[in-house]
């Protein structure tokens, strides 16, 4: 089974993929590609909804491997901060996202 | 006859939309206070105030005359704050106000009368991250009050 052939093929800019600049921790910029999602969600704050966006992009673990929450990504112009990466164990990381 | 509860609930809105920069607050959470809004907070929602009454316990049965109760009403005062940026200081700001509104500066804690006092309980703060970071606060706090044995007036 090639996991690598099955991800790369995944995230292509004609698939799912969208194109991607990682700025890792010491401020070096990668140009990679992600599966971007943004949806809604209802955030509960003790009980009190407040409407929001879950933002979340999936990337080659190979393509950030020292994510932690001083990177950022930058999609469409948007910069992200990662609040946090969580590596799949398949060679994915799913970075959680935000403007904040 | 009005509901002693209700005019409560009444006068601690009417306390906390005093929350306002121009009155000497911290903060503008006056501008929005909502009496237990169960429906989900929009952008336009906040900054806001949640007021909720959850629950009222029967105290004293005893000290209490043969035809009154006397009552803890526990209100939850829930303060949000509007995403983007927003860092938990604010919320700590949030705690202030609302704990001054309701007895600082010898604010009257029994709202005129309707209870005999009203005490700070507690307070959490909430800070939730997504694509936009949420924080907040809630507050509770107690009030003692008397009704009609059986009534709510």
């Amino acid at each position: 089974m090639d996991i690598e052939g099955d991800i790369d093929k995944l995230i292509r800019t004609d698939e799912f993929g969208v194109d991607a600049i990682y700025v890792d921790p010491d401020g070096v910029r990668r140009a990679i590609r992600v599966i971007f999602d943004r949806s809604y969600q209802n955030t509960d704050v003790n009980g009190a909804n407040v409407a929001n966006v879950n933002t979340q992009a999936t990337a080659k673990t190979s393509d950030v491997p020292n994510v932690n929450s001083t990177a950022l990504l930058i999609i469409d112009g948007v910069t992200y901060k990662i609040y946090e990466g969580a590596f799949d164990g398949w060679g994915l990381t799913i970075l959680s996202l935000t403007k904040d | 006859m009005a509901l002693k509860r209700q005019q409560i609930m009444d006068a601690l809105k009417a306390r906390m939309q005093t929350i306002l920069t121009a009155n000497g607050y911290y903060t503008n959470l006056g501008s929005k206070v909502f009496d237990y809004k169960s429906t989900t907070f929009n952008d336009n929602d906040l900054d806001a105030i949640n007021l909720r009454d959850e629950t009222n316990n029967l105290i004293d049965e005893l000290a209490s005359g043969q035809n009154e109760w006397d009552l803890n009403l526990d209100v939850e005062i829930d303060i949000l704050f509007k995403k983007g940026g927003t860092s938990i200081t604010e919320a700590r700001k949030g705690i202030s106000d609302v704990k001054k509104a309701i007895g600082g500066g010898g604010n009257d804690i029994t709202f005129g009368g309707l209870a005999y006092k009203t005490n700070f309980a507690s307070d959490t703060l909430i800070h939730e991250q997504d694509e936009a970071v949420i924080v907040g606060a809630r507050i509770r706090v107690r009030i003692r009050y008397r009704t009609n044995i059986w009534e709510e007036s």
